[in-house]
This record gives C-alpha cells, sequence and structure tokens, in this order.
C-alpha cells in the first residue's frame, strides 16, 4: 500500500491501516521525540503516549499528505509535555527489554565506541532543537535529506547547512569536554 | 558560522547523498589539502557512533504497538463523542460514585450466574477486579478496559525483583438525566454548570 492510500484510509478508521500506518512512522517518530524530550524521561514511555494519540486522533488529519508533519507535531508535543511534568518519572519495566529485540544490532558494538556514542548523543541533545532534530533523524536508518525536509517542512537545502553546522557544534561541544579528536574520531 | 563548501561535501559523503559531482569536488579540495580525508573519516567516525546510540535509542520503538482497543474501535468513538466528550466526562467522574454502588461488590454476588462465583471474601483484588469488569460488560456499563499505564518502578532491595506502581483505566458508560459541566462562577470559582439544552443523541446507543 503507498503512503498516501495508507494514511487516507487511516484517517477514515480503518483499523489495520492505523496500525498500518503506526508501524510505518514509527521509528522516525520515536527519533523525534528523542531529540525534544527531557534526558531523564522515558522514550517507551512517551511513544506509548504518541501512539495513543495518533490512534485516537489521525482522523483530524484532512489531508493524507499531512501525516508526516502531523505525526511530528505531535511527537513534539508529547515530548514537551514530559518536559513540564518531568518531576514525574515514567519507567515501563518490561520481561524483555530492548536488547534482546530482534531489531537489536546483530554484534555487540565495543564498550569504548558505545560510551562514545552515549557521549555524542548527549552532547545533540544540548545543541538548540532546530540542529538537534535533523542531526537524529539523519541517523534513523534510510531516512534521506528530502524525507528529513519533508518531515520538518523546510527545504532540503536547510536540512543540508543544519546538518553541517550541528555536527560542528557538536564537535565543538565534545571537545569542550576535553574529549579528544582521537577519541571521538573528530 | 555558515558551513563551508568542504563541510557540506563532507556531510553529502557521511550521510549517503554525495553525487559523483560532489566526490570530484571534494577530491579536488583534498588535492589541495590532504588532510581533508582525515576530517571526512572523522566525520564518518563521529556520525557512526551517534547513529548507534541513536539506534540503540530507537529500538525501543518497535515494542510499541497501536492500541488494539483504540485501533479497533476508539476512531469511531472518538469522532461520535467528541462533541460533546467534555460533558460525558464531567457526568461520568459526577455518576461515578452513583453508579458505582449498582455494583457494589462488597454486598455480595449480583444475578444468577455471580452466585455461582466463589465469595467475595474469598476473593483476591485481581478476581474482584475481573468480575468487576464482567459484571460491568454484562450490564453495558464497561466498554472496556485501555491499556495498562506503568507509572514507576522501583528494584528492590533484596534484588528479587520490583514493586511496580500502574494505572489501570476502565472505559465505562452512564447514562444520565441531567448533565453538568464544570465551569466558573461570576466570581471565577469552579463550579458544575448544568448543560441546556438536554443532549439526547440521535443515535441512542452509539458505542
Amino acid at each position: 500500500m503507498d503512503p498516501l492510500t495508507q494514511a487516507e484510509r487511516a484517517m477514515r478508521g480503518d483499523p489495520e491501516a492505523v496500525r498500518a500506518l503506526w508501524e510505518t512512522h514509527r521509528r522516525w517518530v520515536a527519533a523525534i521525540v528523542l531529540a525534544h524530550m527531557p534526558r531523564d524521561a522515558e522514550l517507551e514511555d512517551l511513544l506509548q503516549e504518541v501512539a495513543v494519540r495518533v490512534v485516537k486522533q489521525v482522523h483530524r488529519v484532512r489531508d493524507p499528505s499531512l501525516v508526516r508533519p502531523w505525526l511530528r507535531s505531535v511527537a513534539i508535543n508529547v515530548a514537551r509535555t514530559a518536559g513540564r511534568r518531568r518531576k514525574v518519572r515514567m519507567r515501563i519495566v518490561r520481561s524483555g527489554g530492548a536488547a534482546e529485540h530482534e531489531g537489536a544490532h546483530d554484534a555487540p558494538a565495543p564498550l569504548a565506541t558505545v560510551e562514545e556514542g552515549r557521549r555524542a548523543l548527549a552532547a545533540a541533545h544540548r545543541l538548540r532543537p532546530e540542529y538537534r532534530e535533523p542531526l537524529i533523524l539523519q541517523c534513523v536508518r534510510g531516512m534521506s535529506y528530502r524525507q528529513i525536509a519533508d518531515t520538518l517542512g523546510v527545504p532540503v537545502t536547510t536540512v543540508e547547512t543544519r546538518l553541517a553546522r550541528a555536527r560542528r557544534m557538536l564537535r565543538e561541544e565534545l571537545e569542550r569536554e576535553g574529549i579528544s579528536p582521537e577519541g571521538l574520531g573528530a | 558560522m555558515h558551513p563551508n563548501r568542504e563541510e557540506i561535501l563532507i556531510g553529502r559523503v557521511t550521510d549517503g547523498e554525495a553525487s559523483p559531482s560532489d566526490w570530484q569536488e571534494l577530491e579536488s579540495l583534498a588535492a589541495i589539502d590532504a588532510t581533508v580525508w582525515t576530517r571526512l573519516a572523522a566525520a564518518q567516525r563521529r556520525h557512526a557512533e551517534l547513529e548507534r546510540a541513536v539506534d540503540d535509542a530507537l529500538t525501543i520503538a518497535e515494542l510499541v504497538e497501536a492500541p488494539e482497543f483504540l485501533a479497533d474501535s476508539g476512531v469511531r468513538l472518538s469522532m461520535r463523542w467528541r462533541s460533546y466528550a467534555g460533558w460525558a466526562a464531567a457526568a461520568a467522574v459526577a455518576l461515578a460514585w452513583a453508579g458505582a454502588s449498582r455494583f457494589n461488590i462488597a454486598s455480595g454476588p449480583v444475578g444468577g450466574q455471580m452466585s455461582t462465583l466463589a465469595p467475595v471474601s474469598l476473593m483476591n483484588p485481581d478476581e474482584l477486579m475481573n468480575r468487576y469488569l464482567d459484571e460491568g460488560k454484562r450490564e453495558g456499563r464497561v466498554l472496556a478496559e485501555l491499556p495498562m499505564v506503568m507509572v514507576e518502578s522501583r528494584p528492590l532491595a533484596d534484588g528479587q525483583g520490583s514493586d511496580v506502581i500502574y494505572l489501570r483505566q476502565v472505559l465505562e458508560r452512564v447514562r444520565v438525566q441531567d448533565v453538568y459541566r464544570m465551569g466558573e462562577d461570576d466570581l471565577g470559582r469552579p463550579t458544575p454548570l448544568p448543560v441546556a439544552p438536554r443532549i439526547q443523541p440521535a443515535n441512542p446507543d452509539p458505542i
């Protein structure tokens, strides 16, 4: 099913289409939440909230072509609301865990690389949202500049420029932390 | 602050968006300054590390499904009810106490089928809750139980598990004669206000 047909059917209340719509978009929607949520929030909790809102409100979207920006706005709203109530810590306990999921990496990364990645992500969170968001979206596998541009509602050239700035700021941020260029490959 | 051409080109290469002419341009820059390759390698490594961290964080997304109940009936339900959802919610809250008396599980079994079940005093909380839900569904009050919302978990000191605090939500319906909504009086104090005229949905049983 092509994305527009899927969106249209979801907007009409077809449960299967709603489910498919969510599964198609949830990964990059999660990236948006990740980019905007407070550091101490739980991504899974917020994503579940987004899922509920998507299912309940997708019929309000007027044009199938607007589904992507609408999903982004829902994700941002949920993440920002979490920021306002961050004192309430929420955590979901699952018997399994993300690491056991089949979507996890095939081979574990070396510990040093994992730690460097965490530092880079923490530093990315300190960037301004307009730089942080495309930077994290770009890390969603399979997302092109064009898709990021469509999601953010900006031209491709703006995405490119923001990404280049974001990377420069990220490098400077990490250097300020005293992480050697070799340590992060910079 | 504006990124220079080299940064743009390195970004395109790193992101797999570079065209053949971008590569040529980058090679031309590197022919003048070979450290361009070093910066490209550094950018690619940093991107790979960040990508892995983001990917790890996003793995959880695959575990989050669209809520089943809402996917099956929530859209239609919310479209039908949204115009008067506010008063409906207020009415439900206001009448919850009165309605609950009809399902007063502490007062003993209700109806013939329930009489075959264990006495209330022998039931644990889960059995009591299930009985409430079953009886509520039979009488049309309970429409569904919504997905649980986990609030917090605390590992036990002895490491033998966790305390989990969660919210259990039950979607219910009550029929009322008079409906109120929360409003404000002349002094701005919260006060229930009657909704007039009385709302009579075209379909008396919309759910």
